[in-house]
């Protein structure tokens, strides 16, 4: 008997041609969300459902120790620590240049100093982009 | 014609690298010092104060008229401090904090004895920093004695 006329052959024939494109259209003009939602009762579902059961055949807490190890917790926490301090700091440094400039305006006008070979400190807001990289 | 890109802005915390330091920084940069300073002689005390409890825990007693040993410490270990960690690095902690460098006035560091010598200075006649607004350089007493000066310098690309 030829390869091709074998049962599990044709079967298989049968199920590419015939029902997969069959059962395939069908899929795409019945909307199944809306026919679970109509047919289905969900909630029945969920009560039959033994939560207790399904959580005791999970490890929870290896999961969480797992989830724990792969975040790499205290990086993030050293990463968004450093950060923030590095703002402050670099910020608490440029006030405290504008305010020596601030200081020798005034003292320069006391004295009548016409210019300085300190170059003034230019405005941050004018010249401080966002996203300015930290030291 | 098309517009060329306008150039972007240096940053000012760039710009500001390798300038004369001023007043308030300085100030400002001295009082954490104070800071440290005092927090040094706090432990000191309280290790010796500590070592007394051990060795006769019954007649211990926190000690009551320290008189002239405490501003005798505090000056010692101040000028030990200021005079270690600039000749070391140029920066005390309150200098790290302000983004500041101690250098000679060619840029280069500061050798013990001039560390030890500006420190002196700078305990003994603090108000020498109030010059720094009149100098046209930035330069207080202790910098035109001793031929330093003090920037801002806290990237790593502006470090000699």
């Amino acid at each position: 008997m030829p390869r091709r006329l074998r049962p599990g052959a044709l079967v298989e024939s049968f199920g590419e041609a015939v029902l997969w494109p069959t059962v395939d259209g069908l899929l795409r003009r019945v909307d199944l969300t809306d026919f679970v939602l109509a047919h289905v009762s969900i909630p029945r579902i969920v009560e039959a459902i033994d939560i207790k059961a399904v959580l005791a055949t999970v490890d929870v807490s290896g999961v969480a120790d797992q989830v724990v190890r792969d975040l790499d917790l205290p990086q993030i926490i050293r990463t968004s620590s450093e950060a923030l301090s590095t703002d402050a700091v670099v910020g608490l440094r440029l006030q405290s240049a504008s305010a020596d400039d601030v200081v020798d305006r005034l003292v320069g006008r006391l004295v009548h100093r016409r210019h300085a070979d300190v170059a003034i400190t230019p405005r941050p807001e004018v010249a401080v982009k966002p996203g300015w990289e930290a030291p | 014609m098309r517009a060329l890109p306008s150039a972007r802005p240096v940053p000012v915390h760039r710009t500001l690298q390798g300038r004369r330091a001023g007043l308030v920084s300085r100030l400002a940069a001295a009082g954490i010092d104070a800071l440290v300073t005092a927090t040094g002689v706090a432990v000191l005390y309280g290790l010796v104060a500590g070592c007394a409890f051990l060795v006769n825990p019954r007649s211990f007693s926190w000690p009551g008229d320290l008189g002239w040993s405490v501003p005798t410490v505090a000056g010692v270990v101040a000028t030990a401090y200021l005079a270690l960690s600039w000749s070391a690095s140029g920066r005390t902690v309150g200098n790290v904090l302000l983004g500041l460098r101690v250098l000679r006035r060619d840029g280069r560091p500061l050798h013990m004895l001039r560390a030890l010598l500006r420190a002196l200075l700078c305990l003994a006649f603090p108000i020498g920093l109030l010059w720094i607004p009149f100098d046209h350089s930035r330069r207080s007493l202790q910098d035109l004695l001793f031929s330093t000066r003090v920037s801002y310098d806290w990237l790593p690309s502006n470090r000699p």
